[in-house]
């Protein structure tokens, strides 16, 4: 009895094998990853991955890029142009090119979601281009392309200029008929990289974008706030020099409320988002904040201005078909006759909706 | 651990009519009394020693008729004392009152069989044969050596008593005794070993330690047998309820302080003649956690260093499996900025991880075998030689990863940090089985293992009574106090005290 016992153990214990293992030193880490329409209609992929110190190679990071009928094809493609396997659960930014973007995202990004170990809290973002050109820019003077580019918008989310996307939350707003996704939208300045605002999407199509600026709007609006928000605002038309004529605030804090109403008798719909600013003026050369008129007169003024500029947003938004706000979402659960009697799609860019921002400057700086 | 039970062991369970068999013969001494012919007494005394060249024998006259024969063995006997109690006062006696009460002042007995008397003589004592009587006189002349009761080395405390146990078993029960002065300390003697004669004692408290206990130790005390008994290796191998366990269910210490409160608690304490550690039973899991420091410092320090030393048990236990579990099934968990760090470390490692582990294990433990051998100068160079010079040859050498070397010394600094030896031994032992289960199949191999341990642990029995005990037969109470150190003025209430008997109670140590 007790030889079959211990032998079998012995077996079960050694002969099992380490087929399973993926050993660290035998992978590929791809940091930062690029999907692109080609011309030909083909998926191209693109990876970055940083060379370890013993290769010494005089390049710190290898880039390479494979093409396929399909995302999983591009990526078999740049299997066989690397030496070690490809692995990308340590991904920390996707980039998709405009090309696809422009025609649906949702294919491409497929093969992530039914991959148990892809890495679904990389971030993503649109690129103003092809997204091969921006993995493959070379930095000077600064650390690895896809580490630059994962702070990049690190502090784009916490300046509210993007919302706290990654390749897991945007999924379920893709598939949301009542709302509809912001993504971040790099560019390029001369050889780097930067955020040139929102790329707005309707259902998984990119359909327009908006500037730094409004973006930061538009993420206030929806209730976004993080944790160092500025902006700059023309409030005077008479001063001598340029910076003068500006105030520029810190956020402090905001209050939102979106409320959505439908007339049933004549089938529209009144969206009013107001939000509430609590700012303090960080810089301003003028001064003269210790009057209070002077304090009331400025908060009118920035409130026209931004009231302004929230209606330019969303014409634009409308332009773009692109229920970022969630407004549909409200038509859906508060008025589900309405929601089944109408194309949302066709309805949301003809509706109305109207901004009202209160500004309240609460402080002054520490001079007064 | 139920494959163990295929492995006949007969320590506990004597078969009927199955005799055990007798390792040695009893030495051969017939008995003889004293005879009156003072020549056989002689030759019989002599004869029986074989002659021995350190055999003294002494013809004294006094004025009584007939001469006093002594014998006694120089090595063994304190010369002084036969000189100042005996040679000395022969002058004086003239009378056979005068004759006793000199015996007397020398803890004298008073023998009919010779026989008997040579082994006394064993022990160091004398034989004072007197002509034309049927009986001898042994004198208590035992020269004793003793060391100083200084502190032991491997168990030093920052505060609190620095003596501890020494060879000699009648100065470490007077230790135990100047603790506790209380008439319920029991001291039971018992020799063992049929040819190095040991005297062996077993304390405890009547009244607080579990008569049950103190019954099983007895019994388990009377069936060894073996003919040499040096120390306490024996004793404790016969007192485990499971030998094949990598868990040791038994505490030796040499601290007299520890002891005795281990007493107070209801525990039982073993010792033997010649060996200055002494066996603590029953014990459970987390005594093996605590030191007598923790009561000596204040409270929530006392319970940040027993919390360490918990922590410090998974580590030693899980660490290496855990670094190779990551490194060969799921880098997905270490944080993005390590990822390359720990990528460009094990890039060019020739063997995969768990080669690489045992490796650097088993040269760990080969430079701690070597030092402790090693007089205390070669052993600081060995430490040298094994540390700076291994450890970083073999990193630049590209054999081993600096990680590697990093977990395995982190690892091994955990491993010391518990107070009783057996228990540093046992962890270091334990860690083998994780790294390969997690080598096979990563985080997962490391539950099975840990599960295993568990099981185990709960399973495991110290003489009859649990060994996980505050958590195995869960006690919130019993947590309170073995787990966590409360203040010396908090008093929970006696009854689970009472119930808990010598399974544990708070202060323990």
């Amino acid at each position: 009895m007790k030889r079959p016992v211990l032998l079998s153990l012995a077996l079960l214990i050694l002969l099992t094998g380490c087929w399973d293992s993926r050993q660290l030193r035998d992978i590929t880490i791809a940091k930062s990853a690029a999907l692109d329409l080609l011309e030909d209609g083909k998926y191209q992929s693109t990876i970055s991955s940083p060379v370890p110190k013993q290769h010494e190679a005089e390049e710190r990071s290898q880039k390479v890029s494979g093409v396929g009928h399909t995302i999983r094809e591009a990526r078999m493609a740049l299997d066989g142009k690397v030496s070690e396997r490809i692995d990308t659960a340590k991904m920390r930014v996707l980039v998709l090119g405009e090309p696809l973007a422009r025609t649906n995202i949702y294919p491409p990004l497929d093969v992530m979601y039914r991959d148990p170990r892809s890495s679904l809290g990389a971030k993503i973002a649109v690129y103003d281009g092809m997204g091969s050109e921006l993995i493959n820019s070379k930095l000077t003077d600064k650390p690895r392309t896809s580490e630059f580019l994962a702070e990049l918008l690190d502090t784009a989310e916490s300046n509210s200029i993007v919302d706290k996307v990654n390749v897991q939350l945007i999924c379920p707003i893709i598939f949301d008929p009542g709302q509809d996704v912001v993504l971040p939208y790099l560019g390029m300045e001369g050889d780097t990289p930067r955020l040139i605002g929102g790329a707005l999407f309707n259902g998984d199509t990119m359909t327009g974008s908006l500037s730094v600026e409004d973006s930061t709007l538009l993420m206030l609006m929806k209730g976004k706030l993080g944790s160092a928000t500025f902006l700059t605002e023309k409030v005077h038309d008479d001063k001598e020099d340029m910076p003068s004529n500006f105030i520029t605030l810190r956020l402090r804090d905001t209050l939102t409320k979106l409320q959505v109403d439908v007339n049933h008798e004549t089938n529209e719909v009144t969206a009013t988002v107001d939000l509430t600013m609590k700012v303090e003026a960080i810089e301003y050369p003028h001064d003269e904040l210790h009057e209070k008129e002077n304090i009331a007169k400025l908060n009118t003024k920035l409130e026209e201005k931004f009231n302004e500029e929230a209606e330019q947003i969303f014409s634009t938004l409308q332009e773009a078909n692109c229920d970022a706000l969630g407004i549909g979402r409200r038509v859906l659960v508060y008025h589900p006759d309405f929601w089944d009697s109408v194309n949302w799609n066709e309805t949301y860019p003809n509706i109305t909706i109207k901004p009202n921002i209160q500004v309240e400057l609460i402080g002054h700086g520490i001079i007064n | 651990m139920g494959l163990f039970k295929q492995f006949k062991h007969t320590k506990n369970t004597l078969k009927n009519g199955e005799k055990q068999e007798q390792l040695v013969d009893p030495p051969d001494i017939p008995t003889f009394p004293v005879s009156l012919d003072m020549k056989k007494n002689l030759r019989y005394v002599k004869e029986t020693l074989h002659y021995t060249e350190d055999l003294v024998e002494k013809t004294l006259k006094t004025a009584l008729p007939g001469s006093l024969h002594l014998f006694y063995i120089e090595t063994m006997s304190d010369t002084e004392k036969l000189s100042s109690n005996l040679y000395q006062k022969l002058k004086s006696i003239d009378t056979e009152t005068e004759l006793h009460r000199t015996l007397q002042d020398m803890d004298s007995a008073k023998i009919v069989h010779l026989s008997d008397a040579v082994s006394e003589l064993l022990s160091g004592k004398s034989i004072l044969l007197l002509e034309g009587k049927n009986h001898c006189y042994i004198l208590s002349t035992n020269s004793v050596i003793k060391r100083d009761v200084s502190e032991p080395d491997n168990e030093q405390v920052i505060r609190g008593s620095h003596s501890g146990f020494i060879e000699n078993i009648g100065v470490n029960i007077q230790l135990v005794r100047n603790l506790i002065s209380h008439p319920s300390l029991i001291v039971n003697y018992s020799t063992l070993g049929e040819l190095s004669r040991t005297k062996t004692a077993m304390l405890y408290m009547d009244g607080r330690a579990d008569p049950e206990v103190v019954e099983e130790i007895k019994r388990r005390l009377k069936k060894i047998k073996v003919d040499k008994l040096m120390n306490n290796g024996v004793i404790e191998e016969y007192m485990e309820d499971n030998i094949y366990s990598l868990f040791p269910q038994y505490i030796s210490t040499e601290r007299a302080d520890r002891a005795a409160l281990n007493l107070l608690d209801g525990r039982v304490l073993i010792m033997t003649d010649g060996d200055p550690t002494v066996l603590v039973l029953p014990v459970t899991f987390f005594s093996f956690f605590q030191s007598t420091d923790d009561y000596n410092s204040r409270w929530v320090a006392g319970n940040f260093f027993r919390l360490i030393r918990v922590i410090s048990f998974l580590l030693a236990v899980t660490l290496p499996g855990i670094y190779i579990a990551i490194i060969s099934f799921h880098y997905e968990i270490i944080p993005f900025g390590m990822t390359y760090v720990i990528k460009d470390a094990v890039e060019h490692i020739p063997y995969p991880p768990l080669v690489e582990a045992m490796i650097m294990e088993l040269t760990l433990e080969l430079i701690r075998e070597a030092g402790i051998r090693l007089p205390t100068p070669i052993g600081q160079t060995i430490g040298i030689v094994g540390g700076l010079v291994i450890g970083d040859a073999v990193v630049n050498a590209g054999f081993i990863s600096s990680i590697m070397i990093i977990v395995v010394a982190l690892t091994a600094i955990s491993s010391f940090v518990v107070p009783v030896h057996e228990m540093s031994m046992a962890m270091r032992l334990l860690r083998y089985p994780v790294m390969i289960m997690a080598s096979i199949l990563g985080f997962l191999g490391i539950v099975f293992c840990l599960t295993i341990y568990l099981i185990h642990l709960c399973k495991l029995t110290s003489i009859g009574k649990p060994f996980f005990y505050p958590f195995a037969p869960l006690d919130g109470k019993g947590l309170l106090n073995r787990f966590i150190r409360l203040p010396h003025t908090v008093h929970l209430d006696k009854k689970q005290n009472q119930s808990q008997k010598s399974s544990g109670s708070s202060k323990s140590q």
